[in-house]
C-alpha cells in the first residue's frame, strides 16, 4: 500500500513538473525566437564601428572604452539616475495614494477611476506635445496662469534651464506613470478579502493598524512589482525627454536612452549607440535579480 | 466616531480633487484645443474655452484623413496581441507561482531581461527579423513583435497578483479532487480577476499607443495605426493642432470605454465567506 | 517622397508617378512621409535591404549616404536633365560627391525673413532690414517684453535646425567660413567669424531682444512665436507664410517677406536643396533613371512646383522669369536661390560638412557662448577643433 502511495506521489510530482514546463513554454519559446537574435546582434554590433549603411569592422571594446572616457557619458548616467529615482519615487508614492483613494467608496467611483487612468492612455507623443505647449514661454498656459496670479513677474522658460528642464521631464513622466502604479495597486487591493478587515476591526485595530496588518502585506507584492516594472520602463524612457528637450539644454536632460539615440541616428553610429544601451545591462540585471528573488521564492 | 469619519471623507475628497485636476488638466487642454480654429489656438493669451467653437478638427481627422480606418487597424493589432499575451502570460505566471519545475527561476527572470534592450535600437534587429520572414508592411508583423513588450509585463504583474490571492481555496478544492488546470481556471482566475483585468487593459493601452515599431514596419497608408496617422499630421515645422488634438481625444475613447465596461470585474466580492470555517 | 504642406502638390506628385507607371506598364507606389519620420525609415530600410527604388533626400543626407556607398551614381541623369533645361549652377555642388552626382535636385526651399509690417512701422521702419546690423537695430527697436513682443524671433535649442542656418547665414555674410577652400581643414576661428558671432551674441545677451527661453527653442518655437503674434521678425522657410494664408487672414495681411539681410562680405544664404535619390541595390536602375527624367520634365514639373509655391522653388534657372515669381513676396523667395551657398563652404559640399550640421556643432558652440558665457574666440576654437576632428574621420 505504501509503495503504491509513493509511486502515485512520485508520478504526480513529475506530472506537475511537466505541467509547469508546458504552461511556461509558450512564453519562453516566443521570447527565445523573437529576442535571442536581437540580443546577439546587439552584442556583436556594439563591438564594431558600424554606421548605418556600412558593414562596420570589428573594433573590439573600443566603443565601450570611448564611452567610459567621455564625460558626456557620465553626465548622462548621472542624469539618468536622477531622472529615474525622482520619477519612480513620485509614481510609487502618488500611485499608492491614488490606489487607496480609489478603494474607498466614493461617489462615481467608476467614473473617477476611468478619468484618472487617462494620462496613461493618451499616446505618449501626443501628451508630450501638449505638455510642451503648456510649458511654452510663448503662448503656454502655465506661464499665463502664473503671470496672471502674480506668482511670477515674467515668463519662465521651463525648458530653458537645466534644472527646470529636468523637473519638467520628471513631472511629465510621473504624470503619465502614476495611473499605472495606481491602477495596478488598486487591482491588488481589490483582491483582498473584505472579511479580513472585519476580523481586524473586531480585534480592536484602528485605521493605521488595519492598514499595516491587512492592507500592506497584501499589496506588498503588487507594489514591489509595479515599482520594478516602472523603474525598468523609466530607465528606458525615451520619447518624453526627446520630444520635450532633445537632451538639452546643454545636455542637462541627456539621459542614456537619448544619448544612445543621438549617437545612433544623429551620428549614424550604430555601434556606439548599442554600446550605450548594453553598458547599462549589468547593473540592471543585478537589480532585477535581487528584487525578483523574493517573488520567486515559494512558501 | 462620527467625527473621525467626517474628517476622513474631507481628506479623501480633497485629495481626489487634487488628483483629478492634476491628471485631467492636460486632457482638458487637449479637448479645449481640439474645438478651436488655428488662429485661436495660437492666441498669445490662451483661452480656457473655445471662443469660436468648431468641429472642423474632428471632421477633418475622421473624414478627410480616413482616421476610422486607422482605428480599425489599431484595434485589430491591440486586441489580438492583448488576448494572446494575456492567455500565454497567465498560464506562465500560474506555473511560476504554483508549480515547481527545473529552470523556473531562470526562465522567469530571463523574460524580464527583455526590457533591458531599449526599443530605440531594438527596432532594427526586430525589423530585420520581420522582413526576412516576409511580414514587413503587414499588421501580422506588428502582432508578432508587440508581445515583446507586453508579455514580460503581463507575466510578472500576474505573478504578483497570483501571489496575493489566499491559498486556502485552492487547497480545499484540490482535496476535493480538482486538478491543477481546473484550479487555474476555475479558482485562481476569478480570485485574481481584478489584477487580470487591469493587466489586460494596460496591455491594450501599450499596443494602442505604440509608435516606433509601427512606423518602421508599416508602409502602406491603408494599414497605418492611429499613432502613425497622428504623426502624419505633423508636417514640417507647423502642426495641424486642431485635427491633431481631435484625433488624440478620439484615441483615448476606446480605452476609456474598455475601462468603464470592465469595472464590474475589477471589484472582488466573490470570495466573501468562502474561506470561513 | 516628402510630404509637404500642399495637398495639391502632394496629390499631383502621386498622380504623375502613377501616370509614369501606366505608360511603362509597371506598378508604381508612392509613400508620402513627414520629414521627422525619414531617418528611422531610412535606417530600417537600409539595414534590412528593403529599400524603395527612389527616395526623397535632403542634400546632406544624400552626401552622407553616398559616402556610405548606398546610393546609385546619377551623373548621367543629371547631365541629361541639365542639357534639357538648365539647372541653377550652384545646385551641382550640393549633390556631388567625389566628382559624381548622387541625387537629382527636385526643389529648393528658401529661407526668408518674415516680418510684421505693422510692428516695424510702429517702431519707425518702413523697410525690412537689408543688413544684419539693421536687423539687430530693428529687433532692438521692436522688442517690447511688456506687451510680449520679441524683436528677433530666433533661438538655439539643442536640435534646432533653423538655428544652424541662421548662424551660418550670419557668419558667411561677415566673411567667415567653417571650411577652407580645399575642405581639408576648418577655418572658422577667424576675425570675420568672430564679428558674426559677436553680432548674434549681442542680440541675445546685450540687447536681449529674444525670448527668455530662446536658448531652448526648437524648430517649431519661432513658428509659434510668429503665429501667435509675439515675434516681430523670424527667419524661416516659407511654411509660416503658407500657413497664414489659410489660417489667419489678419496676420497674413500684416506679414511681409524679404530676402535675408546681407553682411559686409555680401549676401550668403544657406541653401536647402531637396532631391530624389536612388538606392544602389534597386532592382530597376534603368527604370528609376527614366522615372527621374519623367518627373523633372519641365512642363509637368512646373505644374507640380506651382502647387507648392512659393515654398517650393524651381531647380531650373529660367523659371524665375515666370509670372508667378514676379509677385513681390514670391520674388523674395526666388531671389534667395541666387544667393544659395551650401554646407561645406568654402569648399564643395562634403559628408564632413553634413555631419557637422547633423551633430549641430554650431548650435553647441552657441550654447557655450550664450548659456555658459564662454568667450567667443575660445568657443570658436573649440568648434574649429571639433570640425577638424570630424574631417579627420
Amino acid at each position: 500500500m505504501r509503495q503504491g502511495y509513493f509511486f502515485r506521489k512520485g508520478s504526480r510530482q513529475t506530472h506537475l513538473r511537466r505541467l509547469g514546463i508546458a504552461l511556461i513554454s509558450p512564453v519562453v519559446v516566443y521570447m527565445l525566437i523573437v529576442m535571442v537574435f536581437p540580443f546577439i546582434w546587439a552584442l556583436f554590433v556594439s563591438l564594431t564601428d558600424k554606421k548605418v549603411g556600412s558593414e562596420g569592422s570589428f573594433i573590439g571594446f573600443q566603443n565601450y572604452v570611448d564611452l567610459i572616457k567621455d564625460p558626456l557619458f557620465w553626465r548622462s548616467v548621472w542624469n539618468t539616475v536622477i531622472f529615474t529615482v525622482a520619477a519612480v519615487a513620485l509614481k510609487v508614492v502618488f500611485g499608492v495614494i491614488m490606489a487607496l483613494l480609489l478603494n474607498e467608496r466614493i461617489v462615481f467611483r467608476n467614473v473617477n477611476r476611468a478619468l484618472l487612468i487617462l494620462p496613461w492612455t493618451i499616446p505618449t507623443m501626443v501628451s508630450v506635445l501638449i505638455w510642451q505647449w503648456i510649458f511654452s514661454d510663448i503662448s503656454g498656459v502655465l506661464n499665463y496662469i502664473l503671470l496672471n496670479l502674480n506668482i511670477v513677474e515674467e515668463r519662465i522658460g521651463f525648458l530653458a534651464s537645466r534644472s527646470l528642464a529636468m523637473g519638467a521631464v520628471v513631472l511629465v513622466n510621473a504624470w503619465r506613470g502614476i495611473p499605472f502604479v495606481g491602477i495596478s495597486v488598486l487591482a491588488g487591493l481589490q483582491c483582498i478579502d473584505g472579511t479580513l478587515y472585519e476580523a481586524a476591526r473586531i480585534d480592536g485595530a484602528n485605521v493605521f493598524q488595519r492598514f499595516r496588518s491587512v492592507t500592506l502585506p497584501m499589496i506588498k507584492n503588487v507594489t514591489i512589482l509595479a515599482t520594478i516594472v516602472t523603474t525598468v520602463w523609466t530607465l528606458g524612457d525615451f520619447e518624453i525627454v526627446w520630444v520635450l528637450t532633445k537632451g538639452g539644454p546643454a545636455n542637462g536632460t541627456q539621459i542614456l536612452s537619448t544619448l544612445s539615440y543621438t549617437f545612433g541616428f544623429m551620428n549614424m553610429d550604430i555601434g556606439k549607440a548599442l554600446a550605450v544601451a548594453l553598458i547599462s545591462f549589468p547593473p540592471l540585471a543585478v537589480l532585477i535579480h535581487f528584487t525578483t528573488k523574493r517573488m520567486l521564492d515559494q512558501s | 466616531m462620527k467625527r473621525n469619519t467626517w474628517i476622513k471623507w474631507i481628506i479623501v475628497y480633497s485629495v481626489l480633487i487634487l488628483f483629478l485636476v492634476a491628471a485631467l488638466f492636460p486632457v482638458y487642454w487637449m479637448a479645449n484645443t481640439s474645438f478651436k480654429f488655428q488662429k485661436e489656438i495660437y492666441n498669445p493669451a490662451p483661452t480656457f474655452w473655445p471662443h469660436v467653437f468648431t468641429l472642423s478638427g474632428y471632421k477633418e481627422v475622421l473624414f478627410d484623413k480616413g482616421f476610422l480606418n486607422n482605428i480599425k487597424n489599431s484595434l485589430i493589432v491591440s486586441c489580438t496581441v492583448t488576448l494572446i499575451s494575456a492567455v500565454v502570460s497567465y498560464i506562465a505566471a500560474y506555473a511560476i507561482v504554483k508549480l515547481d519545475f527545473p529552470g523556473r527561476k531562470f526562465s522567469s527572470k530571463a523574460v524580464l531581461y527583455a526590457y533591458l534592450l531599449p526599443r530605440t535600437v531594438l527596432y532594427i534587429p526586430l525589423y530585420l527579423f520581420i522582413s526576412k520572414i516576409g511580414l514587413s508592411d503587414t499588421l501580422l508583423g506588428l502582432i508578432l513583435i508587440y508581445p515583446t513588450f507586453t508579455i514580460p509585463y503581463a507575466t510578472w504583474m500576474l505573478i504578483a497578483y497570483l501571489k496575493s490571492i489566499p491559498e486556502g481555496l485552492e487547497e480545499s478544492a484540490e482535496i476535493d479532487g480538482c486538478s491543477k488546470l481546473q484550479s487555474m481556471v476555475r479558482i485562481a482566475l476569478p480570485l485574481s480577476l481584478p489584477g487580470v483585468m487591469s493587466t489586460v487593459i494596460f496591455m491594450f493601452t501599450m499596443c494602442w499607443s505604440e509608435y516606433l515599431y509601427a512606423l518602421v514596419v508599416i508602409q502602406e497608408s491603408a494599414k497605418k495605426t492611429i499613432t502613425l496617422a497622428l504623426s502624419n499630421m505633423m508636417i514640417g515645422d507647423i502642426f495641424a493642432w486642431g485635427p491633431l488634438m481631435a484625433g488624440s481625444i478620439i484615441c483615448t475613447l476606446p480605452v476609456l470605454l474598455m475601462y468603464v465596461l470592465s469595472s464590474r470585474y475589477l471589484v472582488t466580492g466573490t470570495t466573501m465567506g468562502a474561506v470561513k470555517g | 517622397m516628402l510630404k509637404n504642406f500642399s495637398d495639391v502638390s502632394n496629390q499631383y506628385f502621386v498622380d504623375r508617378s502613377e501616370q509614369f507607371g501606366e505608360e511603362k506598364g509597371i506598378n508604381v507606389t508612392v509613400e508620402m512621409i513627414p520629414y521627422a519620420e525619414f531617418l528611422t525609415k531610412w535606417t530600417a530600410a537600409i539595414e534590412s535591404g528593403e529599400t524603395p527604388d527612389v527616395t526623397y533626400m535632403g542634400y546632406q543626407e544624400a552626401g552622407m549616404f553616398a559616402d556610405q556607398g548606398v546610393l546609385l551614381d546619377l551623373s548621367d541623369v543629371y547631365q541629361q536633365i541639365d542639357e534639357r533645361q538648365a539647372l541653377y549652377p550652384s545646385l551641382a555642388s550640393a549633390v556631388s560627391y567625389e566628382g559624381a552626382q548622387y541625387a537629382i535636385p527636385y526643389w529648393t526651399e528658401p529661407i526668408v525673413l518674415h516680418y510684421r509690417k505693422d510692428l516695424l512701422e510702429k517702431a519707425g521702419y518702413t523697410e525690412p532690414p537689408k543688413t544684419w546690423e539693421e536687423f539687430r537695430e530693428i529687433a532692438n527697436a521692436c522688442n517690447d517684453p511688456a506687451s510680449g513682443v520679441v524683436g528677433a524671433g530666433v533661438g538655439f535649442g539643442k536640435n534646432n535646425s533653423d538655428a544652424e542656418w541662421f548662424a551660418r547665414a550670419v557668419i558667411w555674410s561677415y566673411g567667415g567660413a567653417l571650411f577652407s577652400e580645399d575642405g581639408k581643414s576648418s577655418i572658422v576661428n577667424s576675425k570675420e567669424s568672430e564679428e558674426g558671432v559677436q553680432l548674434i551674441s549681442d542680440i541675445f545677451l546685450v540687447d536681449k531682444s529674444v525670448a527668455p527661453s530662446a536658448v531652448n527653442w526648437d524648430d517649431s518655437s519661432n513658428n509659434n512665436a510668429y503665429l501667435s503674434g509675439q515675434a516681430a521678425m523670424v527667419i524661416n522657410a516659407g511654411s509660416i507664410y503658407n500657413n497664414l494664408k489659410t489660417s489667419d487672414e489678419e496676420l497674413f495681411e500684416k506679414t511681409g517677406v524679404a530676402t535675408l539681410p546681407s553682411g559686409p562680405a555680401g549676401r550668403y544664404i544657406p541653401g536647402v536643396c531637396n532631391n530624389l535619390a536612388v538606392f544602389k541595390n534597386t532592382a530597376n536602375p534603368e527604370l528609376a533613371k527614366e522615372y527621374l527624367l519623367y518627373m523633372t520634365e519641365p512642363e509637368s514639373y512646373r505644374e507640380w512646383l506651382e502647387g507648392g509655391a512659393p515654398l517650393t522653388c524651381p531647380i531650373y534657372e529660367d523659371f524665375k522669369n515666370d509670372e508667378i515669381w514676379q509677385d513681390p513676396v514670391n520674388k523674395a523667395f526666388i531671389d534667395t536661390v541666387d544667393s544659395f551657398v551650401f554646407l561645406g563652404y568654402q569648399s564643395d559640399f562634403n559628408p564632413a560638412a553634413g555631419e557637422v550640421y547633423t551633430q549641430r556643432l554650431v548650435n553647441d558652440m552657441f550654447q557655450q557662448v550664450l548659456v555658459e558665457q564662454t568667450d567667443i574666440p575660445t568657443a570658436l576654437q573649440n568648434l574649429q577643433d571639433k570640425i577638424d576632428a570630424v574631417i579627420a574621420k
